[in-house]
């Protein structure tokens, strides 16, 4: 009979499957996407280009043709991998601000920003604006957490934005999701640690398969632990470690709020590493004590899940911060000035896009020969299938 | 003497009753038109309708043709079938030897296995048409109809089943539980019937003595279990001592041996997989400030919350993926999917496949 262990049905999900990278890989990825999207722009301008000046051989040539320079297609300044980086940042930040303005549960948050920022792993800004995903990306997510919002109610809390410009990207997203909606996030595994912790700290049976302590000696070493750093007291009493437990489950939250949300943590860590690490940065010593009460020391994966572990917090720390300040705010506009430059024509109005790839798309995007040739088509095949003999039969 | 009606003119009969003169009482067609002929499968000797009538009325009777004196019984008398009265016994032995072996070719471990199987039947059904070494014969046919009365059975049924209806198949069901209920019946009747002599016999000797009437009654009753033990072990013995004499007599080699189909598993919906987890203990009971309402709140309970199965999703999200080294298990997997693949797979799925490296990145 198959024993799974946990491990084991964590490597059953899509986010390990599809959505975990090393951090090698990531970059190249990022960087593959980079050049494409760029090469994309280029191709597209020089095909409008040509168009021009097609028409500008009937002397239509304006004065801002005029003055481009003729080699300024192979100059388009594109993004760089980074730039595109701090833009996506940016519009994580502006999804959480505007989930915390919406009232939106944890889970939607964390969700919409994990489903942006897969989702331009393999989409450049270049092509797809953030602005423009940014709204179905979180309207996505209140669907797959299962929290119902009417799309009536959530386009009134926006500005300027339809609700053909909501609908307008979804397809688009989900088929960079690769059509994978399920998020692995850490937050109810803190809340199990959290739980565990406690009851480690009431001296109450909570044994680990294989751990030889005692309920009342786990009780004890987790009054001896020296203090965390940042100024926490000595714990005397029971009492005194259930409130740095609790402090420490505080902190780790809002960590896994934020930092864990906008660096690539998700990309290149388990969610319970992730969790784990966080209250590895909070409070280092109860987190190592917690690991060795785990994993008893002789332990084949304990030292290398202490290095998983120091990484993982090391990147949170550096994570950006949720509130850019003003320089920041400042480059970012620059940014996206350069980017208002080399986007991709043909993928700036999503609407449009969207309508022509449905049945009846007579919009500009097809053709209206096409679509009439079409609609014949279709009643005479209608017409055909309501005679009482049949269709004629096709002579071959 | 009237001449026979012309054979071409004749109106059609029924085979074996062409000939107009009854062997037995010779009376002619002449004097009855309507002369309908019968035979008993016991011996076959043709008579008339009013023969079998006046002679076996009575109840059971020597067969009057000369030398035969078999004891025949009006009930089985009936036309023939066919014209030769050889054939029709002939058919008649090979339809009783078919009732009772009548296995199949799929029991059978190989062909030739089956056709040996044929061939010792073929034997068994010849002699018994030559009338060589009936006696012996007969008793093989009945050892193994003993023996194999399950699979006999067995083989009738399926062989009903192929044949009939499933009309027919709940009519011989009712007519087995119809047997069985007489079986039933007649047990019951037998142990009336010996209580009831028990008794007598218990009266006689009161009768019949002065003892203690109770000492008597206990007499009695030794001896009727005693009898009635006695009449089960002479049973038994009775029934071993024909298996084991009749065991040697007719053997079939060959035989597939009979698989019972395994009863089914209960459904395991988690197709035999089992989780045990290695980095912690599922607890019935933890603690933690949100879910003390949780537990008591009807708002919450009602709506069939379970705080326990929270809990246990908590920690599994706690622990899964722990031991899980995405650095190295990655790289391992991207090793062997081969260089590229990975990348190259999120580009196919984001775009939609003709358009990777265009403009869709």
């Amino acid at each position: 009979m198959p024993v799974l262990t946990e491990d084991d049905i964590y490597r059953t999900s899509t986010q390990y499957r599809l959505w975990s990278f090393t951090r090698e890989s990531l970059s190249s990825l990022r960087s593959t996407t980079n050049q494409s999207a760029a090469e994309g722009v280029r191709a597209a301008l020089k095909s409008i280009h040509s168009q021009q000046t097609a028409g500008e051989s009937e002397g239509q040539r304006s004065h801002d043709e005029v003055t481009r320079p003729t080699n300024y297609l192979k100059e388009v300044d594109c993004l760089s991998v980074e730039e595109e980086l701090k833009l996506v940042g940016f519009y994580c930040v502006k999804t959480m601000q505007f989930a915390d303005f919406c009232e939106f549960p944890t889970n939607v948050k964390a969700t919409a920003v994990q489903y942006l920022k897969r989702f331009y792993l393999s989409n450049s800004p270049m092509t797809y604006h953030p602005k423009e995903m940014m709204p179905s990306a979180i309207f996505l997510a209140t669907k797959t957490e299962n929290h119902y919002t009417s799309l009536n109610s959530f386009v009134a809390k926006l500005q300027k934005i339809t609700a053909e410009d909501v609908i307008a990207p979804e397809f688009l997203l989900t088929q960079g999701l690769r059509f994978t909606f399920d998020v692995r996030h850490p937050h109810r595994g803190l809340e199990g640690g959290f739980m565990e912790l406690l009851a480690l700290a009431r001296g109450k049976e909570n044994s680990v398969p294989g751990n030889t302590r005692s309920p009342g000696q786990l009780q004890q070493a987790m009054m001896e632990l020296e203090p965390a750093k940042g100024g926490s007291k000595i714990t005397r009493s029971a009492e005194d470690v259930v409130r740095r437990i609790q402090t420490a489950h505080g902190k780790a939250k809002d960590v896994l709020k934020t930092a864990a949300l906008l660096t690539d943590a998700y990309f290149l860590y388990t969610s319970s590493q992730i969790w784990m690490s966080s209250l590895y940065l909070t409070d280092e010593p109860l987190a190592r004590f917690y690991i060795n009460s785990k994993l008893p020391s002789p332990s084949p994966i304990q030292p290398r899940l202490f290095i998983i572990l120091k990484s993982c917090a090391d990147l949170l720390r550096s994570s950006p911060s949720a509130d850019p300040g003003e320089a920041e705010m400042k480059e970012l506009m620059k940014i996206d000035k350069k980017l208002y430059k080399c986007r991709n024509p043909e993928k700036i109005d999503l609407v449009g896009i969207n309508k022509a790839q449905k049945r009846e798309g007579h919009e500009d995007g097809l053709d209206d020969k096409l679509i009439k040739k079409r609609k014949l088509e279709r009643q005479k095949s209608e017409k055909e299938a309501e005679d009482i003999f049949g269709p004629a039969l096709e002579i071959k | 003497m009237s001449k026979p009606p012309a054979r071409n003119g004749a109106p059609q009969r029924r085979p074996g009753e062409e000939d107009d003169i009854c062997p037995v009482c010779k009376s002619s067609r002449y004097l009855n038109p309507n002369m309908r002929f019968l035979v008993n499968p016991e011996c076959y000797h043709k008579m008339c309708e009013s023969c079998v009538d006046r002679i076996f009325s009575q109840g059971p009777a020597p067969c009057p043709v000369a030398g035969c004196a078999r004891t025949l019984r009006k009930q089985r008398f009936r036309r023939q079938t066919f014209e030769d009265l050889q054939i029709e016994r002939e058919v008649d032995i090979r339809r009783r030897v078919a009732a009772i072996f009548n296995r199949r070719e799929s029991e059978f471990q190989t062909l030739r296995d089956y056709n040996n199987y044929l061939e010792e039947v073929e034997t068994l059904t010849f002699n018994l048409l030559y009338n060589i070494d009936v006696a012996t014969t007969e008793e093989k046919l009945a050892s193994y109809a003993r023996q194999n009365a399950a699979d006999i059975a067995n083989n009738k049924i399926i062989s009903a089943q192929e044949s009939a209806s499933t009309e027919a198949q709940i009519a011989a069901q009712k007519e087995q539980a119809r047997l069985h209920r007489e079986a039933a019946r007649n047990e019951e009747d037998e142990e009336r019937r010996e209580k009831e002599e028990g008794r007598q016999e218990f009266i006689n000797k009161i009768a019949a003595s002065n003892e203690d009437p109770d000492k008597i009654a206990k007499v009695v009753l030794k001896k009727s279990t005693a009898r009635r033990t006695a009449a089960d072990k002479l049973r038994q013995q009775e029934a071993a001592k024909v298996d084991n004499a009749s065991a040697p007599l007719f053997q079939i080699q060959g035989l597939k041996p009979v698989v019972r189909p395994e009863p089914q598993k209960a459904y395991d919906p988690f197709g035999d997989y089992s989780i045990k987890t290695q980095y912690y203990t599922l607890q019935t009971q933890y603690e933690h400030p949100w879910l003390e309402n949780a537990k008591t709140d009807p708002k919450i309970t009602a709506g069939g919350f379970d705080v326990g199965e929270y809990c246990a999703r908590a920690m599994m999200e706690a622990f899964g993926g722990l031991g899980v080294f995405v650095e190295d298990e990655v790289a391992r997997r991207e090793e062997a999917a081969g260089a590229d693949v990975g990348t190259t797979a999120a580009a196919m799925a984001a775009g939609d496949g003709k358009e990777v490296g265009g403009d869709v990145l």
